[in-house]
């Protein structure tokens, strides 16, 4: 199990540079895996395009997905993984800087299983990091998927 | 309405056209008396006279022995054939050869006997020819009356027609007037009324599109003038909305992207202190806070400026509020949050509203953190809650004993990033009360504020 990852879904390289930070101050021992956009995403995931060749029951423990993102946005990306047999339980937490409600309830209504804004100080974005850490790959029990039974 | 005004002009053209066909009938009778019966009247008294002349000749010269006297009158019997010839027109031929050959028989026996006594004849022989002669003239006078006689009941008639078609006429002229001035008066008081009750609904759209309201439409009726006003009313509404939702979705996209660098600038200035703290010297690490200050600031700002742009478009939902449970409870919290700070409060019971209770929730927050705040450097500070009667609409009010402000700002009040006070003196964003003004404004109410530095301030609000 020790080859297991988080995927973070993030174009804004600074956020990216933040979240792998933060990742490491809150001691997560889990590889922190960035994509770019929403396409790159749904590659990584379904292993398509320049992901063919990666093991397809390699899933990420949970995805942290930004839901402005360039070619497919974050609910596109979302609407995918959950249409997918082999995705439909992955647990994916929205990571946004987006409070509308617009953005929250078609989320949730897509089958996301988080909604988290991004905060704007670097301290409560670390706190935040490590709570989502520690509640997701150590409190909750996730569903099993594929990956896990392999 | 359009087959009334049909029927109405029909009904008027009938009329017109019958009052037409009277004159007409009358006009063409008027000219047939002209025409058959005057010639005939003045006729038989020409005749007449003549006839006359012929006897007063004879008569004139057997009483002066003239023998020309008597070649004369051939002359006058012959002047009333040319006249009685010219009536060939009016009567009829066979009349006209009877009368003729009546009055050559009377002539003759006329003239035999006048000769007769003209030489001095007298006795039984001519006492016959003047009984013969008397008895023709009978017959002759009878035959010139005759042809110039007329029908009199016709005459009668013709007259009595004109007459009965004249009043007629009248009687319909009359009512024509009537129907026209009825027509008049109420073609223009109906089209008046239409007018104004169109006008009323145009100027009702446009006061809703006042209020902020551009969903609805004037409704469009007919194609004139008014109509056009209406169309171009909407498209002028339609304008300021696609405006408005313009810069809407401008000032929260331009917020929202200004919220990523903000982000940037505040986690590497952490990540700096944090990570190369040691390194840095002092002088660069009071600048770097001095950053860090700058972008928080600029953070709460733009989230300020989304809650707003937010809040623009939240569609409110009215329901029964308790202001009063409202103002206890901001308070109670913010007396927690702060227990050194002493405040004296009076909050008027079961004050209650329609209005949509998350955002009132906002705005009495709002409205008492800044009492609260603002008498933080009071003595004996006083925050008061109530609710008053001003013509027909109840005005809520929230005083404070604060340090109050200059009335003669009192217009940026409610601007977005204004504020009164520097920030050294009292903390704060400039957004709170652009917040307030904004949810009163969506419950269709009113704000303003009462104030005099260093005695306090006054907040009055209504909600629709």
């Amino acid at each position: 199990m020790s080859n297991k990852f988080v995927l973070l879904v993030e174009d804004n390289e600074d956020d990216e540079l933040l979240a792998v930070r933060a990742f490491k101050k809150s001691n997560i021992k889990k590889e922190l895996v960035v994509v770019r956009d929403g396409a790159e995403a749904v590659d990584f995931i379904f292993c398509t395009g320049k992901y063919a060749l990666r093991d397809k029951n390699h899933l990420p423990e949970f995805v942290l997905l930004d839901l402005k993102l360039p070619k497919l946005d974050g609910h596109q990306v979302l609407s995918r993984i959950r249409k997918s047999e082999a995705t439909k339980l992955l647990p994916v937490i929205i990571l946004t800087s987006s409070e509308e409600e617009h953005d929250l309830n078609k989320s949730y209504l897509n089958g996301a299983n988080s909604y988290i804004v991004k905060p704007l100080e670097a301290v409560n974005f670390i706190d935040l990091i490590r709570n989502v850490g520690l509640y997701w790959l150590e409190l909750n029990k996730s569903p099993i998927t594929k990956s896990a039974m392999a | 309405m359009n087959l009334m005004v049909l029927a109405v002009v029909a009904v008027f053209i009938g009329l017109m056209t019958i009052n037409g066909y009277l004159s007409a009938q009358t006009v063409k009778q008027t000219l047939m008396i002209r025409d058959n019966y005057i010639p005939l009247v003045e006729l038989g008294y020409r005749l007449e006279t003549q006839f006359e002349n012929i006897s007063l000749s004879l008569r004139d010269a057997v009483s002066a022995q003239d023998q020309n006297g008597l070649e004369e009158s051939i002359n006058v019997k012959n002047e009333l054939l040319a006249e009685i010839d010219k009536a060939a027109g009016i009567v009829d031929e066979n009349e006209i050869i009877k009368l003729k050959a009546s009055l050559e028989d009377y002539f003759s026996a006329a003239m035999e006997t006048s000769q007769r006594m003209v030489k001095g004849e007298t006795g039984e022989k001519i006492v016959e020819l003047m009984t013969e002669m008397q008895s023709k003239r009978v017959l002759a006078h009878a035959a010139l009356m005759n042809v110039s006689k007329f029908d009199r009941t016709k005459l009668n008639d013709a007259f009595t027609a004109i007459a009965s078609r004249q009043e007629r006429s009248a009687f319909i002229r009359l009512w024509v007037t009537i129907f026209s001035v009825v027509l008049i008066v109420s073609v223009s008081v109906i089209t008046g009324r239409v007018f104004i009750a169109r006008l009323d609904t145009i100027s009702k759209g446009l006061a809703r599109f006042g209020e902020g309201d551009f969903k609805q439409k004037i409704p469009i009726t007919g194609h004139d003038e008014l109509s056009r006003l209406s169309v171009h009313a909407n498209m002028m509404a339609a304008r300021i909305q696609s405006l408005v939702k313009e810069i809407e979705s401008f000032s929260y996209s331009v917020a929202h992207d200004l919220r990523a660098p903000v982000r940037s600038i505040l986690g590497f200035s952490d990540a700096l202190t944090e990570d190369f703290g040691e390194k840095i010297p002092d002088d660069a690490k009071s600048y770097l806070n001095r950053i860090t200050n700058a972008a928080q600031k600029m953070g709460h700002m733009i989230d300020g400026l989304l809650g707003l742009s937010r809040l623009n478009r939240t569609t409110i939902f009215k329901q029964d509020v308790n202001l009063s449970k409202i103002v206890l409870d901001t308070l109670i919290t913010l007396e927690e949050a702060e227990p050194k700070h002493k405040v004296q409060y009076s909050v008027a019971e079961n004050v209650h509203v329609k209005g949509d209770p998350k955002l009132l929730d906002v705005v009495i927050t709002n409205l008492i953190s800044n009492a609260w705040k603002f008498s933080r450097h009071t003595r004996e500070p006083q925050i008061l809650f109530g609710s008053k009667q001003e013509n027909h609409s109840t005005v809520f009010y929230l005083t404070d004993n604060g340090a109050g402000f200059d009335m003669s700002y009192s217009d940026k009040l409610f601007g977005t990033f204004q504020r009164l006070h520097s920030e050294s003196e009292f903390e704060g964003h400039g957004i709170g009360l652009a917040t307030v003004k904004q949810i009163i404004d969506k419950h269709g109410g009113r704000i303003w504020a009462e104030s005099e530095i260093g005695k306090g301030t006054t907040f009055y609000f209504t909600l629709g």
